[in-house]
């Protein structure tokens, strides 16, 4: 079996590049899903615990962790991400229609979902720290 | 053509885009519901009472849909990034592993919190 893939030629490394702000939003798309995937597993798996374990030691521990600093840092980004990829997918499933394309509306575009996406995020741990 | 023919993804290319699609799609609506469901059991506590808004069916579509999704998200971003077709291999059967295990146990433990409350 071939172990690695084709010897291609190498675009240039990437800090050469300004990357524009769409680029910028397709990597934190992935880098998000991933968050988004690592919440989900912590989150599913504690679900099982509370019906199936409630008063087992782990389960403990792990609720101790979830609400001390780190964790409250963790689920912050967690949601943060979750509204970054909502955002950002509802738009690839406008690129997939061939919609929003133009320049005008891209720079548009980013602004909007980057101002929402900080508004959103301040509401809801507004809405869970303070009401 | 048939040389590399089993190193990529294991279904069509072509399927896994549409089934990303339609996961997406579905997910609009169910995701907002599961973080919610799934937050606020947090910040409340760590009894069954916690889960307020866990309709155990919206639940389940939930817990599954989107890990789905995210194994076909996770999937294109390894076969992306990991050039060592053997390593890319193990990894997505891993990542598969896991989610599996995972998507068992909550379905067993929704099963079980419902005939609970009968």
């Amino acid at each position: 079996m071939q172990r690695f893939a084709k010897k291609l030629p190498l675009s240039p490394h990437v800090q050469i590049y300004r990357l524009p702000w769409v680029a910028i939003f397709s990597i934190s798309h992935r880098l998000s899903g991933i968050i988004l995937f690592f919440g989900l597993l912590l989150l599913s798996w504690r679900y099982a615990l509370v019906v199936l374990q409630p008063h087992s030691c782990i389960l403990h521990t792990l609720n101790y962790c979830l609400v001390s600093k780190v964790g409250i840092a963790f689920f912050m980004l967690w949601t943060m991400s979750f509204y970054l990829h909502l955002l950002h997918g509802i738009r690839h499933l406008f690129w997939d229609f061939g919609i929003g394309f133009k320049l005008k509306y891209l720079n548009l575009c980013n602004v909007l979902i980057g101002l929402t996406i900080i508004f959103l995020t301040v509401i809801t741990w507004f809405i869970i720290l303070y009401v | 053509m048939f040389k590399n023919f089993n190193l990529g993804s294991s279904e069509s290319a072509t399927a896994h885009w549409w089934l990303q699609r339609v996961t997406a799609i579905m997910l609009i609506p169910i995701a907002c519901y599961l973080v919610i469901a799934l937050m606020s059991s947090v910040i409340h506590g760590n009894n069954i009472q916690s889960f307020v808004f866990s309709n155990p069916v919206v639940l389940l579509l939930g817990i599954t849909i989107s890990m789905y999704h995210a194994v076909l998200g996770i999937q294109v971003i390894i076969e992306d990034y990991v050039s060592c077709l053997i390593l890319r291999r193990w990894i997505i059967l891993l990542v598969k592993f896991i989610t599996i295990v995972s998507v068992a146990a909550s379905i067993l433990a929704i099963i079980v919190s419902v005939k609970n409350n009968f």
